[in-house]
């Protein structure tokens, strides 16, 4: 593994603010806080050496204009200055101002910006179609509801190690209240599959889709792993519905599926928009100052993948869940 | 609805005019919206708009709408920028990487000189010169503890193997735990000659100040890990060129057997220069914001303290020759 040396590393190197440089006879001594060291310096050299110390102690010069200004000693420059570095006295004099950063609020703006054309390019809303021309069948709807049932019997363990990174304290208390927030609302979609004789007791073992499966591991992997792709990507889940869930009634009553079934899946849509669950992402990144460009290109491509995985389980809800042989729920052997 | 725009904030137009009349801007998110100027003047809409194109500030809308009310300009930009119509630009702040460490390096070091380098083992280390000045259960003791804590390298350097914000580092972390993989063997080698197996290693319970230490590292690696990133530097001792402990060990007589294989593991980290591990990431990262930043710093006392503790309690501990093994079926 190659490290960087002093010379990679400080292009104006600076003695630390403090650090006071002494002739002595025959050498020169540099004291900083508790530490002091002596460079013993040939006689002929003892003042180009003053004189670098000196310079890099009130001066911001680049090495190159030192090894110019300081010929005598130019080869000696580097090592001197490596021990200096070792010793911890030097630092670098000018810091570049870090380019390509970005805001979080600057970065959330141009998520839901994302967002809007990666759904307009990839998502199909199929099963928003089938709805509005009242064609969706009930082992779809029924599918859903299974499918929602395990995402949000799943969310506080995807949510819950989102809390233990290290954050502002106004981030933690607004991640803590959102799994806080979500706690237990598997119980009021279990009432809607108990209504058509779906016992939640014995889904235990049930397993999701794949893609509803993909949508829980990106969102606990990311909670685990990047916290900011988990907060970015938390508004796609929270955006309000309400065409859908108006749909999603008319198709129910259509279908005769009774009310119990329906209705805890539409109190839990509206407890959502209560809470204006689709500003948390905004609220979560606005309490970051700074984000590379790099990790903002993490972030877009996870925003991305969410939306297209999103617009797959529409899909596989309709394809699976309106097969005439399938396993609803899904629980195997 | 977001009402939080505060004055120092530049709004932007947030797309770009598809249609003078009606007025209609295309959003970047693809939208197509009309603006319909309700109270406002066509005029001073399009004079809005105009001014969004080029950034301008709360106080600037509020001249154009002088004659609108605080409430009416704030609900007339609030629904703008709800449909995405506007954006505020809010600059990043924050610091280079390397700014950062050298910030951070300036005060580990200062708390290095005030409280580790001042602690008993240390500064008997130092002083060394004949056998008995740091008693032979310490050295022992020592790489007793120090295995303990190499046994458990994959603990903190393992979560930040998948480190996801920047790739370089990744990178960098990954090669150093495959450099770094496998020295408690070399410990064990060493233990293996004053008598102690690899069984009753299994069976022996670390001091609780490294546990404390090792437990610090894997919890920063998994929730923190660019505060992580920043005490790499520090336990693989990056300002050192020779190991004072092994020197010391060597000066008190020390079998040179049982010194062998200790160096083999120190040469390998000075050699591979892990100490710069941390120079080598920071390097590569570009930006620290705020907050991180002062975390960091509040963060580093804490290290240090532990790392004063660790070395103390070995002195401490080892220092009677009776309490060499901390055997669990013994308590």
């Amino acid at each position: 593994m190659q490290a960087p040396t002093t010379a990679d590393l400080f292009t104006y190197p600076a003695l630390r603010p403090g650090v006071e440089v002494q002739e002595e006879e025959d050498r020169i001594a540099l004291i900083y806080r508790s530490q002091s060291c002596d460079i013993e310096v040939d006689p002929s050299s003892k003042d180009s050496v003053l004189a670098l110390f000196k310079s890099i102690k009130s001066s911001v010069k680049s090495t190159e204009q030192l090894r110019l200004e300081y010929p005598t000693i130019s080869e000696s420059i580097a090592p001197l200055l490596e021990e200096l570095d070792r010793l911890g006295l030097v630092t670098e004099g000018r810091f570049d101002r870090p380019a390509g950063a970005r805001s979080g609020a600057d970065l959330n703006a141009s998520l839901r910006d994302l967002a809007n054309r990666a759904m307009r390019r990839r998502c199909k809303s199929s099963l928003f179609n089938l709805m509005t021309a009242g064609t969706v069948t009930q082992a779809i709807l029924v599918g859903y509801a299974l499918e929602y049932y395990y995402l949000v019997r799943s969310a506080p363990g995807l949510i819950a190690p989102a809390m233990a990174h290290a954050d502002t304290r106004a981030s933690q208390r607004l991640i803590q209240r959102f799994l806080v927030s979500e706690l237990d609302h598997d119980l009021m979609l279990a009432e809607s599959l108990a209504s058509i004789g779906i016992d939640a007791a014995k889904l235990d073992h049930m397993q999701p889709l794949p893609s509803t499966f993909a949508l829980c591991s990106a969102l606990g992997v990311f909670a685990k792993q990047h916290l900011l792709s988990f907060k970015s990507i938390l508004f796609l889940f929270e955006i309000p519905s309400v065409d859908f869930n108006a749909a999603f009634v008319d198709n129910c009553l259509r279908l005769g599926l009774p009310e119990k079934f329906w209705k805890p899946i539409l109190r839990h849509a509206h407890i959502n928009d209560e809470l204006d669950h689709d500003d948390i992402t905004a609220e979560l990144l606005s309490g970051i100052t700074a984000i590379s460009a790099e990790e903002c290109l993490v972030v877009e491509k996870n925003l991305v993948l969410t939306i297209e995985t999103m617009a797959l389980q529409d899909e596989e809800i309709i394809e699976y869940y309106g097969r005439s042989n399938a396993l609803a729920p899904r629980v195997f052997g | 609805m977001d009402h939080n725009l505060s004055n120092s904030q530049t709004l932007f137009l947030n797309g770009s005019v598809i249609s003078e009349n009606p007025l209609i801007i295309k959003t970047r998110g693809e939208d197509e919206l009309e603006l319909d100027p309700n109270s406002i003047s066509d005029e001073k809409l399009r004079l809005l708009i105009g001014r969004f194109e080029n950034g301008c500030s709360y106080l600037d809308v509020a001249e154009v709408l002088s004659d609108q009310s605080r409430e009416q300009v704030e609900a007339l930009l609030a629904g703008l920028k709800y449909n995405g119509i506007i954006r505020p630009s809010i600059a990043a702040e924050g610091k280079t990487g390397m700014e950062v460490l050298l910030e951070i390096e300036d005060l580990s070091n200062r708390l290095l000189y005030e409280t580790l380098y001042r602690n008993t083992f240390w500064v008997n280390c130092i002083q060394a010169e004949k056998k008995g000045d740091v008693p032979d259960s310490v050295v022992h003791g020592m790489v007793i503890e120090n295995y303990h804590f190499l046994f458990r390298e994959s603990y903190f350097d393992a979560p930040v193997l998948s480190y996801v914000p920047n790739t370089r580092v990744r990178l960098a972390m990954n090669a150093f735990f495959a450099e770094e993989y496998g020295h408690d063997e070399l410990l064990l080698q060493a233990l293996n000659r004053i008598g102690l197996s690899r069984e009753d290693l299994q069976k022996t319970v670390p001091l609780p100040q490294t546990m404390a230490l090792c437990n610090a590292l894997a919890y920063w690696a998994h929730n923190d890990p660019i505060f992580f990133f920043t005490t790499l530097g520090v336990l693989e001792g990056k300002d050192i060129r020779q190991d004072s402990f092994l020197e010391a060990a060597k000066r008190v007589g020390i079998d040179s057997e049982f010194i062998k294989p200790v160096k083999a593991h120190s040469d390998i980290n000075l050699e591979g220069e892990h100490g710069s591990l941390t120079r080598k990431i920071f390097s590569e990262i570009p930006i620290v914001d705020v907050e991180t930043i002062k975390r960091l710093h509040a963060q580093t006392h804490l290290f240090i303290e532990l790392y004063d503790a660790f070395y103390t309690a070995v002195w401490q501990h080892y220092s009677d020759p009776k309490a060499l093994s901390r055997r669990i079926d013994l308590i």
